[in-house]
């Protein structure tokens, strides 16, 4: 098996992983370091489950090379807030109710910062937009972009 | 499944592993590769990871030429000034890609390369005239070997292109002509994450006093094996007013000059009705509009 060596910064803490060379950094999350709030839904780009933000960009995990991520900073969904203080869109997330089985959640979340980040203050459209690469299949989105409009809101 | 990847620190570290090692693909953004990988549509023994070429993400603007390097994202071609400024069309097509982690990822280069027949950067290039610069490993000088291709003869078919597999697109360049104005106009089934149905960017260049069109551009994707120009269009424009009966008769000829297919998205009378529409759609904006990137939300209505 080729391995290599990939060191990358993983929620503020340096990691350095040995792995094989054609895998994801999807896979060097969930597998090598156990983050498992990644999730995967389709592996191919379609889904937004396997959401992260790269050096602060929303990107699908499953489509980045491990060896991509070299010296890069990664953000997952267990880096987003802690259990005592809750990021502003998780606790829009339990408030709306915008949280059915919860698996799109994790990534919905990371793809609502990434926006927020960028556009404090997004319109309706903005936020559909910005969200358009994630996938829910129970809540019908409506209550997911009603959190997104209160995190705005108390984020201000 | 063993597949090594290697991350040279230049193109031409890279260009030299894919002279010597045939089995060994490029990979930039990732989000053809590694879905063609997963799906078992390709077989490397290697990928040569291209994306730590920082000289390959620029857009710079070199006398009057528009010079966008093959790396550059969707995402930044969506939002750089100099691309919303002189290439209006190829910023809403970019715009119109996957969706946000996609468009982060995905390379312009990725996009031509591909050679889908529905990509959407394809059509707003070819409306620019845009021509690829292509690079090969050095000979025996010590210099990159480098050829010039029209983006008009690089689509050879679904899939297929002009690049060879021991070369590289460097850059993709534009003469730009600030009184050019384009648009880009998709339908899809979604408004993210959708293959186009039909896609078209359009480039005019009116008369400032008679609002006659002096050049005309009309490229289309998803409606043959590769996105192409409609030059019987193109000429029936030329010199014509841009008034209701000309955009009408202009719709009709496009319809001589497709070959759309019926697939699981759109029947053939689907695809010929959608470019139909589009192509008047287009030219009423374009003439109604006094400035090039206005209507840029457009699509998003």
């Amino acid at each position: 098996m080729a391995t290599k060596t990939v060191r990358l910064t993983v929620n503020g803490s340096p990691a350095v992983v040995q792995i094989e060379e054609h895998q994801t950094l999807l896979y060097l999350l969930r597998e090598v370091l156990g983050l498992i709030g990644t999730k995967e839904g389709c592996g191919e780009g379609d889904c937004g489950a396997c959401s992260v933000l790269l050096d602060g960009e929303l990107v699908n995990s499953c489509l980045v090379l491990a060896l991509q991520a070299d010296g890069k900073e990664i953000l997952t969904i267990e880096g987003v807030g802690t259990e005592d203080h809750l990021h502003p869109v998780q606790q829009a997330f339990i408030e709306v109710g915008a949280i059915q089985c919860g698996y799109c959640t994790p990534g919905m979340v990371l793809a609502a910062k990434a926006l927020l980040d960028k556009i404090p203050d997004p319109c309706e459209e903005e936020i559909r937009r910005g969200l358009s690469g994630n996938l829910c299949r129970c809540t019908g989105y409506q209550k997911i972009v009603d959190a997104v409009k209160m995190a705005a809101q108390t984020s201000k | 499944m063993s597949i090594r990847t290697l991350s040279p620190e230049t193109p031409a570290q890279a260009l030299e592993i894919l002279s010597l090692q045939e089995k060994y693909l490029p990979v930039a953004g990732g989000t053809n590769v590694l879905v063609d990988l997963r799906k078992g549509k390709i077989t490397p023994i290697g990928f040569v990871d291209l994306s730590r070429f920082e000289a390959w993400k620029t857009i710079q603007l070199k006398g009057q030429v528009l010079e966008i390097g093959s790396l550059v994202t969707h995402s930044q071609l969506e939002a750089h000034p100099l691309i919303k400024t002189y290439c209006p069309a190829l910023s809403m097509g970019a715009s119109a890609v996957g969706s946000p982690q996609i468009r982060n990822r995905g390379t312009l280069g990725g996009n031509l390369q591909s050679a889908s027949p529905a990509a959407d950067c394809a059509p707003p290039l070819l409306a620019h005239d845009a021509f690829l610069t292509l690079l090969s490993a050095a000979d025996s000088s010590g210099t990159l070997k480098e050829r010039q291709v029209d983006l008009t003869d690089f689509f050879l078919g679904v899939g297929k292109t002009d690049l060879r597999p021991n070369e590289l697109i460097q850059k993709v360049s534009i003469n730009i002509n600030p009184k050019r104005k384009s648009i880009f106009l998709k339908s899809g089934l979604r408004k993210a994450l959708a293959i186009s149905l039909v896609n078209l960017a359009v480039s005019i260049e009116l008369d400032e006093n008679t609002a006659e069109c002096l050049k005309a551009r009309v490229a289309f994707g998803s409606i043959a094996p590769t996105p192409v120009r409609i030059r019987k269009v193109e000429e029936f424009l030329e010199g014509r007013m841009l008034d209701e009966r000309v955009i009408e008769e202009a719709s009709n000829i496009v319809q001589n000059e497709i070959a759309p297919i019926s697939d699981l998205r759109a029947s053939e009378e689907y695809r010929r009705y959608l470019a139909q529409v589009l192509l008047q759609e287009a030219l009423r904006t374009i003439k109604s509009s006094k400035e090039a990137g206005k209507w840029l939300r457009k699509q998003f209505d």
